[in-house]
This record gives C-alpha cells, structure tokens and sequence, in this order.
C-alpha cells in the first residue's frame, strides 16, 4: 500500500510525501517473511517553489510520518538520503545526502520531544562509499530493536563477500 | 528512554555492499520521479 500526500505551504510551494510498502528496496517481502515486520519507505520531494520549507510545513510532515507509524505497531521506517538530487542552498558546505540525514533526524527528534513520546530508536547508517558517503535511516520501536539489527548484520553479511 | 540514536559507520564498504547502496540511490531517483508524476494523490493538505 502506498499513501501519496501532497502538501501545499503557506507560499505556494508543493511538496509530495510518500509513505509505501511497495517494494523498489527489494528488501520489504523478505523482512516481513524472516521478522514480521512491514518496511514502510519515506520519499520526501519538493515539486514547486524554492523558499525555505517552513516549521508549520515542517511539522505538517512529521506528523504524517507520525501517523503511519502509530497506527501499525509491526512498522518500522525506512529514509534513504538521496544524494542524486542537489538541496536548496543554505550557505553551509554539507553534502546533499548529509543534509538531509540532519534534517529528517531534527524532524524526528522535534517530534519526539514535543509529544513526549518514549521507546522510539533510529539507526543511522552511514557507508562510506570511494566517491560518497551514503546515509540511512531506520525508525522503529525499541522493542524491534534486536530484529533490525539482526537485519543490519544479515545486511552486511549478504553483500561482504 | 524517550529517543535513542545509534549510528552505525560502514568504513571501507566491500564492492558489493557500496554497489549495492548506490543502485539503491538509483531506484530511489526513480521512485521520486515517480512520486512527483503520480496524481492519484491520498490526500491534498494546504498549511494556514
């Protein structure tokens, strides 16, 4: 299932969140055969307008996010940083993918904090590629912890060879 | 605890694995072409 959200700011810029369970990682059919986990994936894209994304907006996003998570207690959240896509300039020399790992872990933590919440764990994964750094981030409950790092590990193993 | 951050830092990545993650960054470039294009949209939000 994938949920299309398209946001439109208080100037005018549109963006479109997409919260899906549809495979193009490859990966979510297996995670949910070996652990019983739904992989849910984040897209995030501004489609017009070039202003700075502001905090109403921002917290607009969180809060989509927010929702498709508390309302299945087997998901966890996948971000991949894209770093094919330049960011809006903002004056400090940060890679676009860096950039972005900040800002979706900002959004979290802003979130967290403001609703009080507990038992909630990211995992940033940073592989440090020849040409780049590469960052993901995974969202999940505490108690979900042990399965994604036994999915980590099977990670790392499958593709160490 | 409320908020637990753990990073993980891959250095010296095998071919495989850094092949891996870049095709992924591929894929991804295409799923957001095809995020931007969709127009059977969920749900229309405007901020005030």
């Amino acid at each position: 299932m994938t949920r299309v959200y398209q946001i439109t700011s208080e100037n005018g810029d549109e963006y479109k969140i997409s919260l899906s369970q549809n495979d193009w990682l490859n990966l979510s059919g297996e995670i949910k055969e070996l652990f019983g986990l739904d992989l849910i994936s984040i897209e995030l894209v501004r489609v017009s307008g070039n202003a700075i994304t502001s905090s109403k907006t921002l917290a607009t996003i969180e809060q989509l996010i927010a929702d498709e998570f508390f309302g299945n207690p087997k998901a966890i959240l996948f971000y991949y940083c894209d770093f094919l896509n330049p960011i809006p300039t903002t004056g400090k020399k940060l890679r676009p993918q860096e950039y972005r790992s900040r800002l979706f872990s900002d959004m979290l933590q802003r979130y967290i904090s403001q609703h009080n919440l507990h038992g909630i764990s990211e995992v940033v994964t940073i592989v440090e590629g020849i040409d780049e750094p590469y960052y993901f981030h995974i969202i999940c409950r505490d108690h979900h912890l042990p399965e994604v790092q036994q999915i980590a590990s099977k990670l790392q193993a499958d593709f160490s060879k | 605890m409320a908020y637990t951050q753990i990073k993980i830092t891959v250095k010296q990545p095998s071919p495989k694995l850094e092949a891996f993650v870049r095709e992924l960054g591929v894929k991804k470039n295409e799923h957001l072409k095809e995020v931007m294009s969709q127009q059977d949209v969920t749900k229309k939000i405007h901020v005030k």
